[in-house]
């Protein structure tokens, strides 16, 4: 990861135009639930963006922001002392990976038992919780974590995230915060290169269908779509569709 | 690959492992290894793959990295093409990666290795959780597949339509109806299921947050 100020996003973006895609936490979190709820096509399309920016960092630009960068450790690392126990009766990402290979094997396990007493025995079974699947699905999402710029934290769109909960619109029309300060660094970032003649294609994905949703034809809620438009920014519910879109 | 095309190498297990071993060193005109790109996809992931071959262009089409993936131990798919010098492939330039690729690496193996190219199709299992995948086949083995029953086949189309849901996964019609097809449902049926899948999500979402408001 990056840090980037968004002066210098801009002018970096400005002077060598690409396509900009911003992410958000749960797309990085979403990488670990393709064992359990998301679609394994995410998996496979983030792998292809990481392979077209190792051989053409030009392809496009992913960028987050320094709010993501937190969130992505609050849901990732548990032995980091702010991660998160569960969220709204849930486990957490890595810990539900966890408990789900523990459930397979332990289901595998007891196959076989029933197979080996019915006098058919199987050969010994894989024990999936000790290949390292979690282990590399959260290099796989630190890496992707790696290849974006983060954005610093800006005084004026935190400001105007605030505003956002003030007056209860989307994303913050449940009163939080965080996906505002990240919406309004991107926002600001569009407009920035747009001002300056900035024609590639930007793209906001997130899979927060809750608070930016629904993603009807690459648009995001009734709400956003003024400040998406402003700025020519179209919305994908799923980072997989937009690397696809990108043509990735 | 983009998602558009499904470009694989086929050949026994043994074929494609020796093919493999002579990806490894010289390997053709115009054919080169990029371990250096390889090394920064794998990052700290270990094993074998992707592996990265570049090819030097011709023409006016540019220089081209390829990303293989294992598919099985019989077949190794395309898992990327990316321009080096410029930012995008066009089509034509796509095909003649391709072409070179078949001509210089895949043709002189002869008949123990096939190139086969065909559009990319999603399957259903790649566009939902298990827990939904099972539920969707809990129904299809069960269902009368010309005339739903009301008590016993439609509950557990719904069971399938809540999971999709609480997966918070909305796979495209055609992937549902392309799955509905292949368990043989007949068209009435196909598309009164198919009703029901475009109805519920907005009902639940509606539901979900009537329980929030209150």
């Amino acid at each position: 990861m990056i840090a980037q100020t968004l002066v210098a996003a801009a002018g970096n973006l400005v002077a060598s135009p690409r396509p900009l895609l911003f992410l958000d936490t749960c797309d990085l979190v979403n990488l670990l639930q393709v064992v359990t709820t998301i679609s394994v096509s995410e998996l496979r399309a983030v792998n292809r963006l990481l392979a077209a920016l190792a051989a053409n960092p030009q392809r496009c630009q992913p960028v987050v922001t320094y709010v993501t960068a937190i969130e992505f450790t609050q849901k990732t690392n548990p032995i980091n002392p702010v991660y998160l126990q569960d969220s709204m009766g849930k486990r957490m990402p890595p810990d539900e990976v966890t408990y789900q290979l523990g459930l397979i094997d332990a289901q595998l396990r007891r196959l076989h038992q029933v197979r080996q007493e019915l006098g058919l025995p199987l050969p010994a079974p894989t024990v999936y919780a000790g290949l390292g699947l979690l282990a590399d699905l959260q290099t796989t999402s630190e890496m992707l974590l790696d290849v974006c710029w983060a954005l610093e934290r800006e005084q004026a769109c935190v400001n105007a995230a605030v505003q956002r909960v003030f007056d209860r619109t989307r994303p913050s029309h449940k009163r939080e915060v965080k996906d505002s300060i990240h919406l309004e660094h991107c926002l600001e970032l569009a407009r920035r290169v747009r001002v300056n003649g900035f024609v590639e294609e930007i793209i906001f994905a997130s899979a927060n269908k809750n608070d930016y949703g629904p993603a009807v034809a690459q648009q995001p809620h009734a709400d956003l779509q003024p400040d998406f438009a402003a700025v020519q920014m179209s919305y994908y519910d799923s980072l997989g569709a937009a690397i696809a879109h990108l043509g990735i | 690959m983009n998602s558009e095309r499904q470009v694989t190498v086929r050949g026994t297990p043994a074929a494609i492992e020796a093919w493999l071993q002579t990806l490894a060193g010289s390997i053709a005109e115009g054919w080169s290894r990029a371990l250096d790109i390889e090394q920064k996809v794998k990052g700290k992931r270990n094993g074998r793959w992707p592996i990265c071959l570049v090819w030097s262009g011709n023409g006016g089409h540019p220089r081209t990295a390829i990303f293989l993936q294992p598919v099985s131990n019989a077949e190794v798919g395309i898992m990327s093409l990316v321009a080096l010098d410029r930012r995008e492939l066009a089509p034509e330039d796509c095909t003649a990666a391709l072409e070179a690729f078949r001509t210089a690496l895949v043709a002189p193996r002869g008949n123990e290795l096939q190139l086969t190219d065909k559009p990319g199709s999603v399957g259903l299992s790649d566009l939902i959780s298990p827990q939904a995948q099972a539920r969707f086949t809990a129904f299809a083995r069960t269902a009368n597949k010309t005339v739903l029953h009301s008590g016993l086949d439609l509950p557990r189309w719904y069971d399938f339509l809540i999971q999709l849901h609480r997966d918070g996964a909305s796979p495209p019609r055609e992937a549902l109806e392309a799955a509905l097809k292949e368990e043989s449902f007949s068209q009435d049926t196909i598309g009164q299921l198919l009703n029901a899948y475009e109805h519920t999500d907005d009902i639940l979402t509606r539901y979900d947050a009537f329980g929030e408001s209150e």
